[in-house]
Parts: C-alpha cells; sequence; structure tokens
C-alpha cells in the first residue's frame, strides 16, 4: 500500500476479459490496487421496506456506513459485492457499468470487489499461505509466485512465519489478519467491510483497528459498522443509514458532533432532544439550554425553528437548572447513567446512590457543552 | 458412558445391539474349515466371482461418482422445496427392494423395452447397471449431506477474490465436502460389490459373465454343484473385502487438518 512503484495494471485486463486471463509477472514490493471511483444506487425492495441508497466514493477513500440492525447496510454490501441483484438502480466502478438494473450484472468475481465480514472465512482446508495466496492463483499467477507473495502479504498484516499454519490453528484475531491479507493480495478494486471487529476481544479489535488503517490507507473502501470508533479511525466520511434511506451524511467528525437524527445521537453517544428555538437559545420538554457556539447560536437566532439540542450525557450536570423526572438508572462502566424525561446525565456512583426513579430532579447543560442541531 | 447425560441403563440394549451385529458374523467365521478354506477361496469359480464383483463394483462406483456428484451439488445447491422433492425421487431406489429394482430395469432394457435393442439383460454391462441403480442414492446422499452441511458462503469468499466457476469447485467446494465424498464412495462400492437382488432378475446367474460373489454363494448354498464350504469361504471372502475397504478409507484422511 506504500510502494507507488508496484502497481500493476492486471486487474483492468483481466476484468474486461471476464477473468482468467494472465497477469504480468508481479514485482517483489508489495502490490498496490489502483484506487477505483464508485458510484452505486442501489435499490433493493424487501418485505420490510425498499432499501435505497446512493453513495459515491472518491478513489482511495473510505465511507463509513453505520445506522441500526436491519436499515439496509448489509443489503447495501452485498449488492455491491454482486451477491444481491438490484430492484432498480446502477453501479459503476471507475466509470464502467457493474450492474444496471433489471438486465446489466457482472458475476461476483468479475467485479474485483472483495468483501471481508465479521467471519473470517478462511478456507478450514488451505494453509494460511494457500489462503492469501487463493485470489493471485485464481488470477492466473504462477503457484510459486503467489506463494512467495502471500509470505509477503502475511508478513504485512503481522503475522510473519504463519503460513504453514491452518486457519483452526489460528485465534480470531490472526484469522482476520490472514483474512484481511488474503482480500489485499488479491490486488480488489474496492474492499467492503462488514463489521470485521465486532466478534473480536477490545484488544484484539483495537490491534486490528489500527492494522486496517494502515493497509486499507489509499484503497478504496466502505465499511458497515456499529462502533464510531471504528469510524473515527478508519473513515473519511459517515454515512447514516435509517430504514433504507440515507438519513445524514458529512466528513466523519462532524457527523457525529451534530446528529441530525436521534439514531445518529444514539450512534454517536449523544443526548439529543427535540425543542424549538427562542430568545437565542433552546427550549422544549419544559427545559432551557444555552450554547456558546456559533453555528447553534445562528441557527438559534429565529424564534420558533424546530431544533434538537445535543450534549454528552456526561456534561449534564444534576442539583441545579431545570427539574427533570427520573427514569431509569442504568450502571456503566464509569458512573451510572440517570436517564431523566430530559436526557440523560452520567455521574458518579456516589452521586447516584440518593437517586430513585420517579424522583424530579435538577438538570443542567454547560452552554459551552451544548450544541444545536436542525431538527426535522 | 463418559460424556453426556444418558441413563446408564441405556447400555444394556446398546450392548445387545452390538452382539447382534458381531455374533451372525462370528459364527460364520466359525464354520469355516481351514483345511479346505484355501482351496475353496482360490478355485477357479471363487476367484472368477471374486474378479467380477471387485471389477463391475470398481467401474460401478466410478460411473456413480462421475453422475452422483453433479446430482449431490444439484440438490444440494436447489431451494429447499426442490431439494426435498429431488431427495425423495434419489432416496427411493434405496427404500425399493432390489429385486422391484431389477424387474424395473429388465422392462428397460428388456427385449420389449424402450432400450431393448441395446441386448443389455444377462451381459456384465447389465451386473454394472444394477448396482449403479442400487448403490447410486448412498454415494448421492452423502455427498449432498457434506456439501450441504458446508454451504456457500466460502464458495462466495471465493468468488469475491476473482475464483471462476471451475476454480471453486476444484480448490473449494470439491476439497470442502472430501469427508463426505469418500464415506459416499465406500458405501457405493460396498453396496456395489454386495448387490444381489437387482443383478439376480436383470443380469442373471452366469459363471464369469455375471456371477459375482452373492450369487455365488447363493448358488453355492444351493448346493447345485458345489458345497455349502465354498459358499462360507465366498462370505469370507467378501467380508475380509469389505473390512479391507474399511480399513483402506479409515487410514486415508483427506487433507484438512482438524
Amino acid at each position: 500500500m506504500t510502494d507507488p512503484d508496484a502497481t500493476r495494471p492486471g486487474r483492468d485486463r483481466r476484468d474486461a476479459e471476464g477473468g482468467g486471463a494472465a497477469t504480468p509477472p508481479p514485482t517483489k514490493s508489495a502490490p498496490v490496487a489502483r484506487a477505483a471511483v464508485l458510484t452505486a444506487h442501489v435499490v433493493v425492495r424487501r418485505r420490510d421496506f425498499p432499501v435505497d441508497l446512493s453513495l459515491d466514493v472518491s478513489p482511495g477513500e473510505t465511507v463509513a456506513v453505520m445506522g441500526r440492525s436491519g436499515a439496509g447496510k448489509s443489503t447495501l454490501l452485498t449488492a455491491l459485492a454482486g451477491l444481491t441483484p438490484l430492484d432498480e438502480g446502477e453501479i459503476t466502478l471507475d466509470g464502467r457499468v457493474l450492474d444496471r438494473a433489471p438486465r446489466v450484472r457482472t458475476a461476483p468475481m468479475q467485479r474485483g470487489i472483495v468483501l471481508l465480514g465479521q467471519d473470517a472465512r478462511l478456507f478450514p482446508h488451505l494453509t494460511a499461505r494457500e489462503n492469501v495466496a487463493f485470489g493471485p492463483r485464481a488470477a492466473g499467477v504462477p503457484a510459486s509466485v503467489a506463494r512467495s507473495s502471500a509470505d509477503e502479504w502475511l508478513a504485512r498484516v503481522g503475522l510473519p512465519g504463519a503460513g504453514d499454519r491452518r486457519p483452526a490453528q489460528l485465534s480470531g484475531g490472526e484469522q482476520q489478519r490472514v483474512a484481511v491479507a488474503r482480500a489485499l493480495a488479491a490486488e480488489p478494486r474496492v474492499v467492503l467491510l462488514d463489521e470485521p471487529l465486532v466478534a473480536l476481544d477490545a484488544v484484539t479489535a483495537s490491534e486490528i483497528r489500527a492494522m486496517l488503517r494502515e493497509r486499507l490507507t489509499g484503497v478504496t473502501t466502505i465499511a458497515v459498522t456499529h462502533d464510531a470508533v471504528d469510524a473515527a479511525a478508519l473513515a473519511d466520511r459517515l454515512l447514516i443509514v435509517e430504514r433504507g434511506r440515507v438519513t445524514q451524511e458529512g466528513p466523519v467528525r462532524e457527523v457525529l458532533a451534530a446528529p441530525a437524527t436521534a439514531v445518529a445521537a444514539a450512534i454517536a453517544g449523544l443526548e439529543r432532544v427535540v425543542g424549538v428555538a427562542r430568545r437565542g437559545g433552546w427550549e422544549g420538554a419544559g427545559m432551557r439550554l444555552e450554547s456558546t457556539d456559533a453555528a447553534s447560536l445562528a441557527l438559534a437566532a429565529t424564534d420558533g425553528v424546530p431544533l434538537a439540542a445535543v450534549f454528552r450525557a456526561a456534561d449534564m450536570r444534576i442539583g441545579e437548572g431545570c427539574p427533570a423526572t427520573v427514569v431509569r438508572l442504568e450502571p456503566t462502566p464509569t458512573g451510572v447513567r440517570i436517564v431523566t424525561d430530559r436526557g440523560a446525565a452520567e455521574v458518579s456512583p456516589a452521586e447516584a446512590t440518593a437517586i430513585v426513579p420517579g424522583e424530579v430532579v435538577l438538570v443542567r447543560v454547560a452552554p459551552e457543552r451544548v450544541r444545536f442541531v436542525p431538527a426535522s | 458412558m463418559t460424556g453426556g447425560f444418558v441413563p446408564r441403563w441405556l447400555a444394556v440394549p446398546a450392548v445387545v445391539g452390538l452382539l447382534f451385529l458381531l455374533v451372525p458374523l462370528t459364527a460364520l467365521v466359525a464354520r469355516v474349515r481351514g483345511a479346505t478354506l484355501w482351496s475353496d477361496v482360490t478355485s477357479p469359480a471363487a476367484l472368477s466371482a471374486l474378479g467380477l464383483s471387485l471389477g463391475t463394483g470398481a467401474v460401478a462406483t466410478v460411473l456413480c461418482a462421475v453422475v452422483g456428484i453433479p446430482l449431490a451439488l444439484l440438490i444440494a445447491r436447489s431451494p429447499a422445496r426442490t431439494a426435498a422433492v429431488l431427495r425423495a425421487l434419489v432416496t427411493v431406489p434405496l427404500v425399493l427392494p432390489p429385486m422391484v429394482g431389477g424387474v424395473a430395469l429388465l422392462y428397460l432394457f428388456g427385449r420389449t423395452g424402450w432400450f431393448g435393442a441395446l441386448g443389455l439383460p444377462f451381459t456384465t454391462p447389465a451386473v454394472v447397471l444394477a448396482q449403479v441403480f442400487v448403490a447410486l442414492p448412498f454415494l448421492v446422499l452423502a455427498v449432498e449431506g457434506a456439501l450441504r452441511s458446508t454451504g456457500v458462503e466460502f464458495e462466495r469468499a471465493a468468488a469475491s477474490l476473482g475464483a471462476s466457476r471451475v476454480t471453486i469447485l476444484r480448490r473449494i467446494t470439491l476439497p470442502l465436502a472430501a469427508p463426505g465424498i469418500v464415506a459416499g464412495v465406500v458405501l457405493c462400492f460396498a453396496r456395489a460389490i454386495g448387490e444381489f437382488g437387482a443383478t439376480a432378475l436383470f443380469a442373471g446367474n452366469r459363471p464369469g459373465v455375471t456371477q459375482t460373489m452373492p450369487l455365488a454363494i447363493y448358488t453355492a448354498f444351493n448346493g447345485a454343484g458345489v458345497s455349502q464350504g465354498t459358499a462360507v469361504a465366498l462370505s469370507l471372502l467378501l467380508l475380509v473385502t469389505a473390512v479391507a475397504v474399511l480399513l483402506l478409507v479409515r487410514g486415508w484422511r483427506p487433507g484438512v487438518g482438524r
């Protein structure tokens, strides 16, 4: 991924001929797949609701897709991988039409799009080396060349010398490393990640996340995740998907800082309370909040505009401000979350001992900790 | 019973079942007359029957593999309902008395049958056809089970890596189904060399042409010119063949390291 001299045009020619053609002799250094432009308008009618998502990914860009389970994220990925047919829409890669409903459909093996899921799906009967060499060998690279290149890939993903091991002899994290090496060794134009870290423990996930961040630099990637940490670490842009539609889109940090919907707020780990603009501040649910953020003040300038106040639960203080009724208490790793009808506050266990559900408490959020976003 | 929580007294019927399978074979071996065993086994009639059985059984097994593995793939990758229907159809010869199979084959290939012009009945190819008819379901069901339990996820991964359908079949699907294929081939071969009913009706009992081991045993036992000692010796030969095939397969494991 770091050696620009190693660019190989092999994939282009192979695609044009529908696979199977010989590739030029590979170089000894790291092969770099040329990053591709992906445009997709994916419409898939499902039993519950239609998935209708549009997506443009620049060369080398990583786009994270987040949303609740069943929102259509995985449908998007399987459609891009060629495993789910489009009911409407079009998918193009570098201007070449892969799919155009209802007629044009490119088989999964001829797309140059590789899918990495939460299960590594290593071929159990092949060694790590043969797993990684599988893509190149299928493309016609001589076995010996593909194997030595596979060993280099294993070293790059942090598993030097693991070539002779079988998938069953590898830990879950090691299997994911091999899966990453296998996917990238196939020189894909686009990499699709479907929560590849979700089955791993926190420490392993963090290591693999760092490895992915390094290895996917410059590779056009679409990453579906439930974890805002993944999105922030891996992606340039974030799409929030709800019931088959994109509801918010933008640079990862901007979306996470100003979530436009309740789902986006939950993903960002923020409280989001809907109200209206009043006298330069926000009023709603019997509470008034001020903000010091310039963009927020601009939004609050017009009285009566629907606004949502956004803040971190840990920034909501109990003991002064507006009255709120406690709904329930939720222990968290660092304290206790006090869920009220005015949003949730996070306090230390000591502070929480006196608080019981049904009780009316006073809540306040410091203005410098509050942002206002448009509420629809 | 070391694992699980099965009631201990279930060991009693279990042992009864095991003895029921083993004691008759012991009785058979006990009847072997050592003095004449070697001459019985190496008699021209016995050797000819053994050769014919192994030869036709091998050809039948190859034919079963050639059509049975693709059929298993078709069933395993069909939608659930279609697969259930196909599986039921494949199972019919398995539950059918082989005699009925023989009659059916006679009506198909007999002089007045649809393919009567081929002149197959009472020839060595007829033996092979009868064996394929009764043994194919064993191979198809074993292979289909293996293919279905493996699923298509590995094939999807291979396709996503750019492998063609033929490459996926050769490097992923068949190797992953190898244990099922081996089991299917063994069952198929064992069923083929043991086949009696369909062969007797469709291929007859001509020494050297269609008289396979089971038919030779039957003939010998009925005392048509041969002694019961020959029948016992031939039975022992068939038993040894079967055990040898099983041991051979046990000793060879497909290249799966788990």
